[in-house]
């Protein structure tokens, strides 16, 4: 005949049950909210980085930043908030093409940052608009010349900022860019 | 009879239970740490690519150097630098352009956590600079005298002094000089009623304090006019001999440039504003201090006092003392003399005799003279002027007077030779070629460089020259043939002397000379003592010279090329034959000498 269970074990055993699922819960409860905190961070810094990666690897690149350039889509005109460089194109060896222009663009549009790049048909680079992030506070440009056209070095300062469970995570990036073509 | 227990055996679930539980605290600790370490692999890996860039940017620098040295230099593999390596590739697209191709990798080439490849040419440094007269003075204009004769056409910023039989073959133009305006002024002139110690300074009344003096410095190379000074006198002293002089460490020399008279009768026992004219050359240099000295004689009854303040004129001090003696600061110290100095004025001049042979000009009916006065001109063209005196024909009065020009080189042509020197050798102290001659540049030397007993010297690439240049005793200086049809440049910081039947060759290839350039304000600055920025005597050849800042004197010489200097003499026969090719002068380092980047090359994977 096979002995059963006590009473008093099998309240110890839900009480140690118990005791377990708690602690997995407040586990698991832990872990989303810091899953959320720690999401949120990375893509402030996705976002900041991501622009200060694109603009220093369009500009290093640059011949010259210009005052103001039409767009298929718009006219964008070099400024503190809005970033114009004009880049030699480049073949698929990576030599440059004489006399051949492709265009990057960054701005800010309320919290959403962007990139256009607007390449010649013989270049390399393909023409592309890309969002950084619907979390941006800031993004300016400061310029080493009154004249932009006339810069030898940008200043980019990304600022992104994501809000979890009440908290704030903010992220501030700045960035020197020399043009070395120019 | 015992009775056996048949045991049982019961296993548990214990250990799975809590095998479970591990295995779910295991999955959520690893995924919580590999969230966090997310954000450290994508800064670690901005990091190693930022290295990349700069090591491979590395390559291309040391490739340039290492072109600079050697021109044959092709490249290098494997080189380490830091954490990581670069190889680059040297690839020549024609004579004076070269493509390198630099990649570097993070921590190395088998095994790379980050590579970064950058493409970009260098060539051999070249400027264009346009000379486009024969001779041209600046504000110091001409001296021509003694059958000096110019092969081209001439232009002044002041006047233009040519007698004796100098021949012009082109056309001769001579500025007016800018208008009369005071240059420098002790801006904080208030009346004085009466004197004290602060607003009063009192000189010529005895030995220690005979003589007054000023210190200044003017805003541009005009020439000086005439200097005003608020003063009185007591008694009746004597004339004062109003001096120019530079500056010796603080306190003034005894080197008068040049100096005018302070009429004791023009000024009363009263202050008032007294004029002392000044001549116009030499012309002072801006970037140097100079006093005016008012050289009186003593006398404890007859003096003279000159109106002053506390640090009114922030360029200078004002001392008290002995002109060729010594000097004290005033008492109270840091007062400055009322004074004011005037530049400019006055109008231009061509000639001098008071006969029309003085010196001919032009060649055909379309070289021309133009000048506010022409004296003792022939002239085979029109006679722009508006009054002239000896001449061969009336003046055409329709012209205005010529205007200043811009002199051909720039501050920023000087700055770009001399960094094409400085990407060369640097040669510390003084530096003598001899007979057995020598080949330099590019390269610096920090002294002085003599080229002497015959010998030759070969420019091979930009020369930077700290000291002063002396080519003497039949040497010889000549560029490399590797300059072909450019020409090479000598920078001079102290004064250039040739002497002694030297001789000047270009690289061999028609259109070709060295150009000796010197930045010295001789003689009108300290330490020159009575030399000339550039002194020609016995030379001959290809050559072209130029002294923007001081003054350039040449006896003898033939086929010089191009003569550009502040104030121009010419005098014992020498001849100028311009070569029209000027018009737009090349010049090259040449071969082997400064590779540098070429902006809008540089490509980046």
């Amino acid at each position: 005949m096979t002995r059963g269970y006590t009473l008093i074990e099998i309240i110890v055993v839900m009480g140690i049950c118990l005791l377990l699922l708690g602690a997995l819960a407040a586990l698991y409860r832990a872990f989303t909210t810091l899953y959320v905190y720690s999401n949120s961070t990375n893509a402030t810094t996705d976002s900041a980085e991501n622009i200060i990666q694109a603009t220093e690897s369009f500009g290093i690149d640059a011949d010259r930043v210009v005052d103001s350039y039409a767009l298929s889509s718009a006219t964008y005109h070099s400024s503190s908030s809005t970033l114009v460089f004009e880049l030699p194109s480049l073949d698929s060896t990576g030599a440059i093409i004489a006399d051949t222009y492709d265009y990057a663009v960054f701005y800010a549009t309320g919290t959403q940052a962007y990139e256009v790049v607007e390449a010649n048909p013989a270049s390399a680079r393909h023409s592309s608009t890309r969002m950084f992030g619907n979390n941006f506070s800031s993004l300016s440009f400061t310029y080493d010349n009154a004249d932009p056209g006339s810069a030898d070095e940008v200043t980019v300062d990304a600022v992104s900022t994501a809000t979890a469970h009440g908290s704030t995570a903010s992220d501030h990036l700045s960035a020197l860019i020399r043009l070395r073509n120019h | 009879m015992t009775a056996h227990r048949r045991s049982t055996k019961k296993s548990g679930q214990v250990l799975l239970i809590a095998l479970v539980f591990f295995g779910i605290f295991v999955s959520v600790t690893t995924a919580f740490i590999s969230l966090l370490s997310v954000n450290a692999a994508r800064a670690q890996s901005d990091v190693t690519n930022g290295e990349a860039r700069a090591l491979a940017e590395a390559g291309v620098d040391r490739a340039v150097a290492a072109l600079n040295k050697d021109p044959s230099y092709t490249g290098e593999t494997g080189t380490s630098v830091g954490e990581g390596t670069f190889s680059t590739t040297v690839t020549t697209i024609d004579s004076s352009t070269k493509e390198i191709t630099s990649t570097a990798s993070i921590p190395n080439s088998a095994h790379p956590l980050a590579t970064k490849t950058i493409r970009t040419e260098v060539s051999i440094n070249s400027a264009v600079v346009s000379f486009r007269y024969g001779v041209q003075a600046g504000a110091g204009g001409f001296d021509l005298s003694g059958g000096a004769t110019v092969n081209g056409s001439i232009y002044a910023n002041g006047d233009i002094n040519a007698t004796n039989g100098v021949h012009i073959t082109g056309s001769a133009y001579a500025a007016d000089p800018p208008a009369l305006s005071a240059d420098q002024t002790n801006g904080s002139f208030s009346p004085i009623a009466s004197c004290t110690s602060s607003n009063c300074i009192t000189f010529g009344n005895a030995s220690a304090t005979q003589d007054l003096a000023q210190s200044f410095k003017i805003s541009s190379a005009v020439g000086l006019n005439n200097l005003q000074f608020y003063i009185k006198k007591v008694g009746n002293p004597a004339d004062a001999t109003v001096r120019i002089v530079t500056d010796n460490s603080g306190v003034p020399s005894s080197n008068t440039l040049m100096s005018g008279t302070l009429s004791a009768s023009l000024v009363t026992t009263s202050f008032g504003w007294v004029t002392v004219t000044l001549p116009s050359t030499p012309i002072l240099d801006p970037s140097q201090t100079y006093w005016v000295v008012i050289d009186a004689s003593s006398n404890a009854a007859k003096y003279y006092i000159i109106g002053a303040n506390t640090d009114g004129y922030p360029s200078g001090e004002a001392r008290i003392g002995k002109y060729g003696g010594s000097w004290s600061a005033t008492s109270p110290s840091n007062l400055d003399a009322y004074f004011k100095l005037f530049l400019g004025g006055g109008t231009s001049m061509i000639g001098g005799n008071n006969y029309p042979t003085g010196v001919y000009i032009g060649t055909t009916g379309s070289d021309s003279a133009s000048a506010h006065y022409v004296e003792g001109a022939t002239v085979t063209g029109p006679l722009y002027c508006q009054t002239s005196s000896y001449t061969s024909k009336a003046c055409d009065t329709s012209q205005p007077d010529p205007t200043p020009a811009a002199m051909p080189v720039s501050d920023s042509n000087i700055a770009e030779w001399q960094t094409e020197a400085q990407a060369g050798t640097i040669i510390a102290g003084d530096e003598t070629i001899g007979w057995a001659g020598g080949t330099l540049g590019p390269a610096v030397i920090t002294g002085d460089l003599t080229v002497n007993g015959g010998g030759t010297l070969t420019v091979s690439g930009t020369l930077w020259i700290q000291g002063g240049l002396s080519v003497s005793g039949g040497s010889s200086v000549k560029l490399a043939s590797s300059y072909g049809a450019n020409n090479g440049v000598i920078i001079v910081n102290g004064p250039i002397s040739v002497a002694g039947g030297s001789h000047f060759y270009g690289s061999g290839t028609p259109g070709s000379y060295p150009f000796l350039i010197t930045t010295s304000a001789c003689p009108a600055a300290a330490g020159c003592s009575g030399a000339n920025a550039i002194s020609l005597s016995g030379g001959a050849g290809a050559v072209a010279l130029i002294a923007q800042n001081g003054t350039a004197q040449i006896d003898g010489g033939t086929a010089l090329k191009q003569v550009t200097a502040k104030t121009i003499v010419m005098d014992g026969g020498a001849t100028l034959t311009y070569d029209s090719g000027l018009i737009n002068a090349s010049f090259s380092s040449g071969p082997g000498g400064s590779w540098a980047f070429v902006p809008g090359t540089y490509s980046s994977q």
